[in-house]
């Protein structure tokens, strides 16, 4: 039963990074040249059970895994662990104790609207650090903004759809 | 003591948050620092054989357009090829050329990763220290200047793009010699910045921009592009002029590396000049 779970587990992580790193990274959308990240919805889907620190180090390892990928070693991995902060903060803002009780954090358990307002939090979360440590300044802060807001609306867009087609259970 | 520990388990979360913001902020100095020290870039054995295993996948689309720039390339090649040959061939003689010295050396490698999205971007080839490549090597596509290598591993390179905002590659207006350096501002891929180049310089729309030859990277003349855009900038002396660049970055593919074969020599003679000095 247990091992079952972490193969399942196991699975969607390979997907998404194997799913950026080879397809959404060759993606620029027009206007900003931003690729969107798909790869953050295998930290959203983790099982609300995830004691803090595993959380933390599963983000500290998947934010690695795709810096090494993309050379840009430590922006992502400094934003997924933000991230992987916030999550339970987000979650319990979102929802009572109750609601979380035995359930999953994916469209089928908790509905459309909880899940999109779930995942554009955490997407802005991660997007505002990553696109901030990339610059590395604060000048042109106007046009980091835009991109932030830009690349948030695409990735979540993208995150959502996918659990329609791909994680139907 | 018992406090201490108390504090430790009660915000252990927390603590372990910090050591790991700190670690990953560590690795963006040090990586920001110095190519090296970090051994984590696509250009490393594990990340680079999947890079290549993929290429064939996405360089299909690009063919037909390569072969195009490759035509056009030949072409321009038999053209001056052939204006030496009949040079020569008025002369009737021949004679031995003890002037001329070749100083580069080219050699072809294909892009097996490449981003035009973040601040600072790279590329990865698909040779490395194997193969001859060393640091410091031009990178150059059939119609542009495209980086600089800065790390090899034994079958792949990393290779600083002209559109990262800590590269500086030495440039000139062709038309007057004038030079300054290339820098990209992060905005859009297809343009770049002139700097240094002072604002009593004449200076037209459409003027082409090439390399300088100064850096002991790239010989002189190479195409980066062309002014689209110049003014002159409130109390500065110096121009702000935008460049269109010739290589289109988003569909590079196949590229030749450049070897300075005096390279050591020059820089070895820069050294001895500063420790002079």
């Amino acid at each position: 039963m247990f091992s079952s779970k972490l193969l399942q587990y196991i699975g969607i992580f390979l997907f998404a990074i194997l799913f950026q790193v080879l397809i959404l990274n060759q993606v620029r959308l027009t206007p900003l040249d931003l690729s969107p990240m798909l790869y953050i919805l295998f930290l959203l889907l983790l099982p609300f059970e995830t004691s803090k620190s595993i959380l933390l180090l599963i983000g500290f390892l998947v934010g690695l895994t795709i810096d090494m990928f993309t050379n840009t070693i430590g922006v992502n991995c400094a934003s997924t662990v933000m991230m992987c902060y916030f999550r339970p903060n987000i979650i319990f803002s979102l929802s009572s104790r109750d609601d979380v009780k035995g359930n999953k954090p994916t469209i089928h358990h908790m509905g459309l609207m909880w899940f999109i307002k779930y995942t554009l939090f955490s997407v802005f979360i991660h997007h505002f650090f990553y696109y901030y440590l990339e610059v590395f300044t604060l000048s042109n802060s106007f046009f980091t903004l835009l991109k932030i807001i830009t690349a948030t609306i695409f990735s979540s867009l993208l995150i959502i759809c996918s659990q329609y087609f791909i994680f139907k259970e | 003591m018992l406090s201490i520990w108390k504090f430790i388990i009660k915000f252990h979360v927390s603590i372990f948050f910090v050591i790991l913001e700190i670690f990953a902020f560590l690795m963006i100095i040090s990586y920001n620092k110095n190519k090296e020290a970090i051994f984590l870039h696509s250009a490393n054995a594990f990340t680079g054989y999947i890079y290549k295993w993929l290429n064939p996948v996405f360089s299909y689309f690009a063919v037909k357009e390569e072969n195009k720039f490759l035509i056009e390339e030949n072409a321009w090649l038999k053209n001056v090829l052939y204006t030496f040959q009949r040079f020569d061939t008025a002369k009737f003689r021949t004679f031995q050329d003890t002037a001329h010295q070749q100083q580069y050396l080219y050699k072809t490698a294909k892009i097996i990763y490449n981003s035009i999205s973040h601040t600072n971007n790279y590329l990865t080839i698909d040779k490395g220290r194997k193969q001859g490549i060393e640091k410091d090597m031009g990178v150059m596509s059939v119609q542009g200047i495209v980086g600089i290598v800065v790390d090899v591993s034994d079958n792949f390179s990393l290779v600083l793009s002209v559109l990262n905002s800590k590269g500086g590659i030495s440039a000139k207006i062709r038309n007057n010699n004038y030079f300054g350096s290339v820098t990209w501002d992060a905005k859009d891929y297809r343009y770049v910045k002139l700097n240094e180049i002072p604002n009593h310089v004449p200076v037209k729309i459409g003027d082409s921009i090439v390399t300088s030859g100064y850096s002991h990277i790239f010989p002189q003349g190479l195409p980066i592009g062309v002014i689209t855009r110049f003014f002159k900038k409130g109390n500065d002396n110096f121009y702000d002029i935008t460049l269109k660049l010739f290589s289109d970055l988003k569909a590079a593919d196949n590229v030749y590396v450049i070897k300075n074969i005096f390279q050591q020599e020059q820089q070895q003679l820069l050294k001895k000049v500063k420790n002079v000095q």
